[in-house]
């Protein structure tokens, strides 16, 4: 990821948001932090720094010209962020002050730090693992308070606990396997394969949980992704608008004036729902609003549901069950302008459309009216109970792609070392699959193991030669 | 040459020293072995056996090679195990109970017959140093002995203190004087040096031993010789072996008289062995197990002697009488020679390059114990390869360094000098991390080839290994390109031998892939098969595992490439910007040679590894 020379560098860059504000905060760490900034203030050459003191002081650059009254905060090695030297730097919020301070920085040699540099030292200082290194990132990036809550939780290190329970265990049955396969003249008392094999049972089980949670964990991350699809003028607009409460887009009576996709997003119940209206689904020789149609129908595919609208007050037309079956995935029905006319009963509408060949699963039809103010609730509750974000626990969840693939990973290894034990296959290609899952938790947490089995087994058994 | 100089000199006639002095004589050079002790050589000092678990492994990769130690293990076999016989294929390690007298007898004859090769019998008290080279020995009675290279496999007698109960005598073993000296010396020279401990058992007549209340155990009936020239027939009578186990009286005894062992009380410093702790440790650290094992094996047709396997002590005298009493059958027991704990001085290996010669000392060569390892076979395997480096460095050949994916040997010795250690090392396989292809019957495969650029074995002992191994790959061959279809009769045949019928025609060599077919099926559907079992065990298991085997050659290539980039030996890692303080210590300890290694000092981080490359390439190393 970065320069290994790098890191004998001092690293400086603006910790706060760029702009104008009441303060800036400028973040200087590496080994040389404590002697850049005696040079900068020279009422501070003069003293120790101590850590975790505030040191009021002006800051000058290096042809001596005062740039700003700043405060200074010091973190010794070992005790900040970063694990290294570190200072903080109150500025005066002005783009042009944090500018000449970040120069001045640089000129008594500092070098400016790359995007996550100060998150890597502290990884690469063993202030955190990676499963919390990741956590930073999705506080930082958090927009609501249960995605704030999640992520809090990942940085505390309660996921990375989990991962390390997991990684213990894995690590007990290895040794069990190991010594069997070394010790096993030396009447130690070697685990069943039987209960070898439940235990793996149950890691799997604890794992399956962990990986289970990652869809709670992308939408707490990322938002729920809804679709608006169906044919034109049915009213796809004016949920949208009626959804995110606000005028997103044109609302018109002509027949195809939504020509691109446009996005929206809104909270309801601390859960992110990013909605995206497509182009009313029809073939079309109008060029733009052909490209509309293509894009309507890529938007549909990467969304995790499909809210296909219709004109209730017209009945199913066969236009919409076209539309309907280039639909895929998952699909809410919206019966649309409910208020016009009463309709066929949603049941039987389901029942029309799960008998059609193709299109998407039916979850259900819920009757709604773009202009009454409670279908957003209706709607948005509904969907909440379908992705199960109703629901969520405050259990400890994984929102991280990587961790989530390295989980199915060791995952599916466990599971064909439960096949190998069932199969009576030779204990140390077991073990040679084992060792590959734990390897794939080591690497969730980004670390590898060494001599770790060996110390366990001398731990656990007595041996004798 | 001088009448009283060498090319080669060899301290110690344990089982280092043996495959030591045998490789240079055998190559021609003018060799000598200095032993304290003349009726000792190779000496079982501790267990009557050889081989187990990852050491037969080792011992069957040294007689590839052309050492001593297979042949000697296999002619004085009195009872025959093939351990982990129902685990899978690269875990097997073979075991022989030997005849302690025949065994001894045969190294000795083999040194005696031995051309170019000299023994006699003197203490070595000092080295002749040349500034950092070494120029020969100093022997007890003054005499100077000169000589090109000298190999120390001095064992447990360096600095050696016995212990029995709260008294201590020097020696390095029962009737044997320590070596008083040479570690010193190597000290002021410089060298790091530390204390290990061992222990071993009382010895027990075999007459005072109650048989009928211990459970007799038998060998195995068919034959796997360690060495591709022996006989595949016993040579010797095969004997039993006995279980019992202790009590919790005898447990109850030990505790009572913990105050009385030298290891609890404080007097031993040296670090013992977690995988072989003393019955007192195993009590105390164990203490909720009410039993532990212990095998009674006989050392010699021709003795009265029992060995008591699993029980090693360092209580007093007084004190083994009463705890041994309480074993069921040694009720009445008469110890002949109390167990004993013995202190010796080995020399930290990280100040040891791949080829075993000292880096602080030129000429000089470690082997065995004296490098921190334990058991027989780590020190044979020590002792070869020093004595291969010693004698290639004379005449002028490559340095001689096998990888960890080519054998143990290699594991063997990049994990010492790499490591260090701080217990006496053993082997386990669990240390090989390609385990899977370092099995005891590919071990000609992965072998003949070097062996022939060593040039220690015969030509026909050289044609006998090229000839398996053609068989072997002519073997795989046929069975790849042998093609079964999925015709009546054959499926009929096939569900016969309680198989599923074929739907598609498959190569025999997938066929033979299948769980319950092995290769007596295959002579059933007309396939000819080759009858030599040393030919066709090791082609099954390539064809059986090969999905695991393929991974694991895999793995070996992509970690080949750090482990082929060299770090030169005049690189300052404190120029190296990005490596702390510590790392510079532990990398400047170790010198390692390539990449690879370095990657796996402990204390050494990925990021440091990673600096140390971009180093090289900017400074055009590499």
């Amino acid at each position: 990821m970065f320069d290994a020379n790098r890191e004998a560098k001092t690293i400086c860059a603006l910790a706060s948001a760029a702009g104008t504000a009441a303060i800036s905060v400028i973040r200087l760490s590496g080994p040389d932090s404590y002697k850049i900034i005696q040079k900068a203030c020279k009422s501070l050459g003069r003293k120790k720094i101590e850590s975790h003191k505030v040191y009021l002081a002006k800051f000058a650059n290096s042809k001596n010209e005062i740039i700003d009254q700043v405060v200074v905060t010091a973190f010794a090695q070992g005790k900040s962020y970063t694990g290294e030297e570190t200072i903080e730097i109150s500025s005066h919020g002005s783009p042009h002050v944090t500018k000449k301070i970040l120069e001045a920085l640089v000129e008594y040699g500092a070098v400016t730090a790359e995007k996550g540099e100060y998150t890597y030292r502290a990884f690469m200082n063993d202030r955190l693992d990676l499963v919390q290194a990741e956590a930073v990132l999705s506080v930082i990036e958090s927009q609501s308070d249960s995605a704030l809550k999640m992520s809090l939780r990942q940085l505390e290190g309660k996921v990375s606990e989990k991962f390390q329970h997991l990684e213990d265990k894995l690590t007990w049955c290895l040794a069990h396997i190991e010594a069997s396969i070394d010790f096993s003249t030396e009447g130690i008392d070697v685990v069943d394969p039987l209960v070898l094999i439940q235990k793996l049972k149950e890691l799997k089980a604890e794992l399956e949980i962990l990986t289970g949670s990652y869809s709670q964990g992308k939408i707490l991350k990322d938002g729920i992704k809804l679709v608006l699809a169906g044919l034109p003028n049915v009213g796809k607009s004016s949920l949208l608008n009626n959804l995110v409460l606000d005028e997103k887009a044109i609302v018109t009576d002509i027949a195809g004036t939504t020509r691109d996709v446009v996005v929206g997003h809104t909270f309801f119940n601390g859960i992110k729902f990013n909605i995206s209206d497509t182009a009313g689904l029809r073939d079309t020789i109008d060029v733009v609003e052909n490209i509309g149609v293509q894009r309507s129908l890529k938007e549909i595919e990467s969304g995790d549901l499909t809210l296909f609208v219709f004109d209730s007050s017209l009945g199913l037309q066969q236009g919409d069950l076209e539309r309907f079956r280039m639909v895929k995935g998952n699909a809410l029905i919206l019966a649309n302008k409910a208020d016009k006319a009463s309709s066929e009963a949603p049941e039987k509408i389901k029942q029309k459309l799960q008998d059609l060949e193709g299109g998407p699963r039916v979850i259900d039809v819920v009757p709604v009216s773009a202009l009454d103010v409670t279908a957003r609730d209706t709607i948005l509750l509904r969907v909440s109970t379908i992705m199960g974000s109703e629901k969520f626990s405050d259990e400890s969840v994984i929102s991280s792609a990587r961790q989530f693939e390295l989980s199915n990973a060791a995952m599916d290894l466990i599971d064909q070392s439960i096949t190998e034990l069932e199969n009576e296959l030779g204990s140390e290609f077991v073990a040679q699959t084992l060792k590959n899952s734990l390897l794939a938790l080591q690497k969730i947490l980004g670390r590898y193991f060494d001599d770790q089995i060996m110390d366990r087994v001398f731990k656990e058994f007595c041996l004798g030669k | 040459m001088k009448s009283n100089s060498y090319q080669v000199i060899v301290v110690g006639a344990g089982h280092a020293g043996i495959e030591a002095c045998l490789v240079p004589a055998k190559l021609g050079l003018k060799t000598l072995m200095v032993t304290s002790n003349i009726d000792r050589i190779g000496y079982m000092s501790c267990n009557p056996s050889i081989g187990g678990l990852a050491k037969g492994h080792m011992v069957r990769e040294i007689d590839v090679l052309g050492g001593q130690m297979g042949v000697a293990a296999d002619e004085s076999c009195i009872q025959f195990k093939r351990l982990n016989a129902s685990k899978g294929p690269a875990v097997r390690g073979t075991r022989t109970q030997n005849d302690k007298k025949i065994y001894s007898q045969i190294q000795t004859t083999a040194l005696y017959s031995q051309q170019n090769l000299e023994v006699i019998q003197g203490e070595v008290k000092h080295l002749i140093l040349d500034g950092n080279e070494c120029r020969g020995v100093v022997l007890q009675d003054g005499s100077q002995i000169f000589s090109e290279r000298v190999i120390i496999t001095a064992g447990t007698f360096l600095n050696g203190v016995m212990h029995i109960g709260l008294e201590q005598t020097p020696g390095g073993r029962v009737g044997d004087a320590a070596s008083v000296g040479l570690s010193d010396q190597m000290r002021e020279f410089g060298f790091t040096v530390q204390r290990l401990k061992t222990g071993t058992p009382a010895r027990l007549h075999k007459d005072s031993i109650d048989w009928s209340k211990t459970m007799p155990q038998q060998g195995d009936p068919k034959f796997y010789p360690f060495s591709f020239k022996s006989k595949r027939e016993f040579y010797l009578p095969q004997v039993l072996c006995y279980l019992s186990h202790t009590t919790e009286q005898t447990h109850e005894i030990i505790r009572n008289n913990l105050d009385k062992s030298p290891m609890y009380c404080g007097i031993i410093e040296g670090v013992g062995p977690r995988y072989c702790p003393s019955i007192e440790d195993k009590v105390t650290r164990f203490h909720e197990k009410g039993t532990h094992q212990t095998f009674l094996e006989p050392e010699s047709l021709t003795s009265d002697l029992i060995y008591l396997q699993g029980i090693s002590t360092s209580l007093p005298a007084d004190v083994q009488d009463q705890f041994l009493k309480t074993i069921p059958g040694l009720e009445n027991v008469k110890v002949v020679r109390y167990g004993y704990a013995v202190e010796y001085d080995f020399i930290e290996p990280t100040q040891i390059h791949h080829r075993l010669e000292t880096r602080p000392i030129k000429n000089l060569f470690l082997a065995g114990q004296i490098n921190g390892t334990s058991g027989y076979e780590e020190a044979a395997t020590q002792g070869f390869i020093a004595g291969v480096n010693a004698s290639h460095s004379l005449l002028e050949k490559e340095e001689f360094i096998l990888s960890r994916s080519e054998a143990y040997s290699g594991v063997l010795i990049d994990d010492l000098v790499t490591k260090g250690t701080r217990e006496p090392y053993r082997m386990f396989t669990s240390r090989a991390e390609h385990r899977l292809v370092l099995r005891e019957d590919n071990t000609i495969d992965r072998l003949a080839d070097i062996s022939k650029k060593i040039g220690l074995v015969s030509e026909k002992e050289l044609n006998q290994l090229m000839a398996i191994k053609d068989e072997r790959s002519v073997l795989l061959g046929q069975l790849q390109s042998t093609i079964l279809y999925p015709k009546k009769a054959i499926n009929d045949t096939i569900v016969e031998m309680g198989s599923k019928p074929l739907l598609k025609p498959v190569t025999m060599e997938e066929f033979l892939r299948r769980t319950e077919i092995n290769f007596s099926h295959l002579e059933k559907l007309d396939f000819p098969v080759n009858k030599n079992e040393v030919v066709t065990e090791a082609v099954e298991i390539e064809v059986k595992y090969s999905g695991y085997v393929k991974k694991q050659y895999e793995i070996i290539e992509q970690s080949k490439k750090l482990e082929t980039l060299e770090i030169p030996q005049e690189l300052v890692f404190s120029n190296i910007k990005g490596l702390s303080n510590e790392e510079v210590d532990k990398l400047n300890k170790v010198k390692p040679r390539t990449l690879g290694q370095a990657q796996r000092i402990s204390g050494v981080n990925p990021s440091a590894i990673q600096a140390i490359m971009i180093y090289l390439k900017g400074n055009k190393f590499l």
